[in-house]
Order: C-alpha cells, then sequence, then structure tokens
C-alpha cells in the first residue's frame, strides 16, 4: 500500500509541475500574472486549467 | 498734449518689445536666406542602415537572453513548486480538512481575485473606449 501511496504522490507532483509549467509559460505571452497561474496550477488541478481556458483564452480568442 | 501711454499684454511687455508673430512674407525671407543651406545640410544627413547579418545577430541574442530569463524563471517556479508540494502532502498527512480548506480557500481567492480584476478592465474598457 505504500509503494502505491507513494506512486499516486510522485505522479501527483509531477501533474502539477507540469500544469504549472504550461500554466506558466502560455500565460507569459497572453496574460498579466503568469506567476499568479503557476502558484494556482501548483495547488489544484484541473480548476486553474479550466479557469485559464475561459478566462484567458476564450477572452483572447474574442 | 497726453503722452500715449503703449498697450501691454499680459506679460508686462510693451508693443516694441513683444515678439513679432509669424508672418508669410517673414517665412519667404527666412527661407530664401537660409533655405539652400539648410537643404544640402538635410540631404548631407543619411541615418546608418544596418545590415541585415547585424540585425540577424541583433534577434540572435536578443532570443538567447529571452531563453535564458525563461529557463532561470521556469528553475525558480520549480524550487518553489517542490515547496509548494511538499508543503500541501505535510498539510494532508497532518490534517486532511486544512488540506482541503486550503484548496477551497485556493479556489475562492482566484474566483474572487479575478472577478475584480474583470470588472476593472470593464471600467477601464468603458473609460477609454467609445
Amino acid at each position: 500500500m505504500d509503494d502505491i501511496k507513494i506512486v499516486t504522490l510522485a505522479a501527483a507532483a509531477l501533474l502539477l509541475l507540469c500544469q504549472s509549467t504550461w500554466l506558466y509559460t502560455d500565460s507569459r505571452h497572453r496574460s498579466r500574472y503568469p506567476w499568479l497561474w503557476a502558484i494556482w496550477g501548483l495547488i489544484q488541478f484541473p480548476m486553474p486549467l479550466i479557469f485559464y481556458w475561459f478566462i484567458v483564452r476564450i477572452k483572447k480568442c474574442k | 498734449m497726453k503722452k500715449q501711454i503703449p498697450e501691454r499684454d499680459n506679460m508686462g511687455l510693451s508693443e516694441k518689445k513683444k515678439k513679432p508673430a509669424d508672418s508669410p512674407e517673414q517665412s519667404e525671407e527666412f527661407m530664401e536666406m537660409l533655405g539652400d543651406s539648410l537643404q544640402s545640410w538635410d540631404s548631407r544627413i543619411e541615418p546608418p542602415v544596418p545590415h541585415l547579418i547585424e540585425l540577424e545577430q541583433l534577434v540572435t541574442r536578443h532570443k538567447e537572453q529571452t531563453g535564458r530569463r525563461l529557463w532561470l524563471d521556469l528553475f525558480k517556479l520549480w524550487l518553489l513548486g517542490i515547496l509548494v508540494i511538499g508543503g500541501m502532502v505535510l498539510l494532508f498527512n497532518w490534517n486532511i480538512y486544512a488540506f482541503w480548506f486550503l484548496q477551497i480557500f485556493a479556489v475562492t481567492g482566484a474566483i474572487l481575485f479575478f472577478t475584480f480584476l474583470s470588472r476593472k478592465d470593464r471600467e477601464a474598457k468603458s473609460k477609454w473606449t467609445t
């Protein structure tokens, strides 16, 4: 059980880091608050992506 | 006989000392005197046009600088990420309710922040656009 827990934690950490990295690099060109998106991306998944899509991406498309 | 006092303008200058207004005759006179010299001077001034290689080097240098800055920022982000994720894991192990409270707080804070931001943006847009 401990091994599964460790693997799950490592996968979650990797997922959060990837999300945060992507949010940071993308929001640098499209938003004024790249660090805010990056830090939120470290805390949760997938809420920051959903909000980013609606707040930044769709707004820019309009 | 009464001495005529010259009219004074707001700056307190008399008519004589007042700067004469530009008239078409005066500008024609000016062009006659100095026109040729000014034109020859203008034609001799040529701004240096940079070579294509210099422009390419400028672009390459800028790309390298931007890339270095990005990697530095990403390194800082990953360090911060390790701290934040480590803290969240510890929090989860210590008290699960505190962990969920943090998650809810993060979502609420972000929603409020972006709502406030969008309102400010709309106000600014209505102020500066027709």
